[in-house]
């Protein structure tokens, strides 16, 4: 059996990835719920993750990096049409939906910071911020804007769907183990950042949330 | 003549008394709402208040504003708005037929309100603050059985 085995997408970027799976769920769930201090703690998690994707967007792994996978819209329709260039990694489409759930996912939590409960006792942590009238419609996108963010993620889940049955191209395997078989040498093969270097961008997002968790600018 | 004149404008008068005190559903249902946006609205006055360094006089402020409120919320839901066709309100049924269960939830927030007032009159802001939780509750009491979900 010709081929190899290529490093696709490094650890940090898989376990963001699978902690946003089951965190937007559970935030979901504890909001129908009314648990909402767990959702709030969920919420940090998400926060956390988010600006660790975000500056791994420019320090990360060349798989992970938003200068590789956003292309054009030349690139984008060519291809949509089929006729696209084969590049390891997101393709010109998948990219821009990468780009656009973590961009509802930001705008999902920032409205969850200003957000209150119908009694007040539950707030997110900038509602201080903000006067009562405009938590209300904070609090109210918040609860809109999940609607949005569901049918993306439903889009992307069938997507995936797709290239494995219609496609044969398994996208969940690498996503979960990291590596892809190839038939043959790529032309140049992903280069995956130094562990040391995910986890000063992870102390990095874990100083950033836990500053936003208590009150944020002014409260220290 | 003239006593026909006036007892016409007797009538006339009480008439329009009756007009006022008897505003229509949507009136009600818009003014309690208010009222309601209020006390939402100082109580989060508070809860910002006690984030930070509070400051006494505007503690004092947002508790008279509960204060203010909270023996009117019985009222607020009065008979007459038991039903109301049309009218847009998160107010459930339960509030009229377990009328007395929510007379009790209200006057819970009333009491609590009032300690809050108290306190803050007395310039015990620790006080205040410990206070929150059990104001909050009373909020809560009553929206967890008689006031509609958005889900």
């Amino acid at each position: 059996m010709a081929g190899v085995r290529i490093a696709l997408w490094d650890l940090p970027t898989r376990i963001v990835h699978w902690s946003l799976v089951v965190l937007i769920p559970f935030s979901w769930w504890s909001a129908e719920n009314h648990d909402l201090e767990r959702h709030r703690w969920s919420g940090y998690a998400i926060l956390g993750l988010l600006v660790f994707r975000l500056i791994w967007g420019f320090v990360g792994s060349s798989t992970s990096r938003f200068a590789s996978f956003l292309r054009g819209p030349r690139a984008v329709l060519a291809y949509a049409r089929g006729s696209g260039d084969k590049r390891l990694g997101h393709n010109p489409m998948g990219g821009w939906s990468v780009v656009a759930m973590l961009a509802l996912l930001v705008a999902q939590v920032g409205l969850g910071l200003f957000a209150s409960d119908d009694d007040g006792l539950e707030t997110g942590p900038l509602n201080h911020l903000v006067s009562y009238a405009t938590a209300e419609t904070l609090t109210e996108l918040h609860e809109l804007l999940f609607n949005v963010l569901a049918a993306l993620i439903a889009l992307h889940v069938a997507t995936v769907l797709f290239y494995l049955f219609v496609r044969r191209d398994n996208l969940i395997a690498p996503m979960l183990g990291g590596s892809k078989q190839l038939d043959a040498e790529p032309a140049a093969r992903p280069t995956m950042a130094r562990p040391l270097r995910a986890l000063a961008v992870a102390a990095v997002a874990f100083a950033i949330m836990a500053w936003i968790s208590k009150g944020g600018p002014l409260a220290w | 003549m003239r006593t026909r004149l006036i007892i016409g404008s007797v009538a006339a008068g009480l008439a329009s008394v009756a007009m006022a005190q008897a505003p229509s559903v949507a009136e009600q249902v818009k003014a309690r709402q208010a009222g309601m946006k209020s006390v939402g609205a100082a109580f989060k006055g508070l809860r910002d208040e006690m984030s930070g360094t509070p400051d006494a006089a505007a503690v004092k402020r947002h508790a008279a504003v509960l204060a203010g409120h909270s023996s009117k919320v019985g009222g607020w839901f009065g008979a007459s708005a038991a039903s109301a066709p049309g009218v847009k309100t998160a107010a459930l049924p339960a509030i009229w037929t377990r009328n007395a269960d929510f007379r009790k939830a209200a006057s819970a927030f009333d009491v609590e309100a009032r300690k809050t007032l108290a306190l803050a009159n007395a310039g015990d802001m620790a006080g205040v603050g410990g206070q929150l939780r059990a104001l909050g509750g009373t909020c809560k009491g009553c929206h967890d059985d008689f006031k509609a979900k958005d889900d």
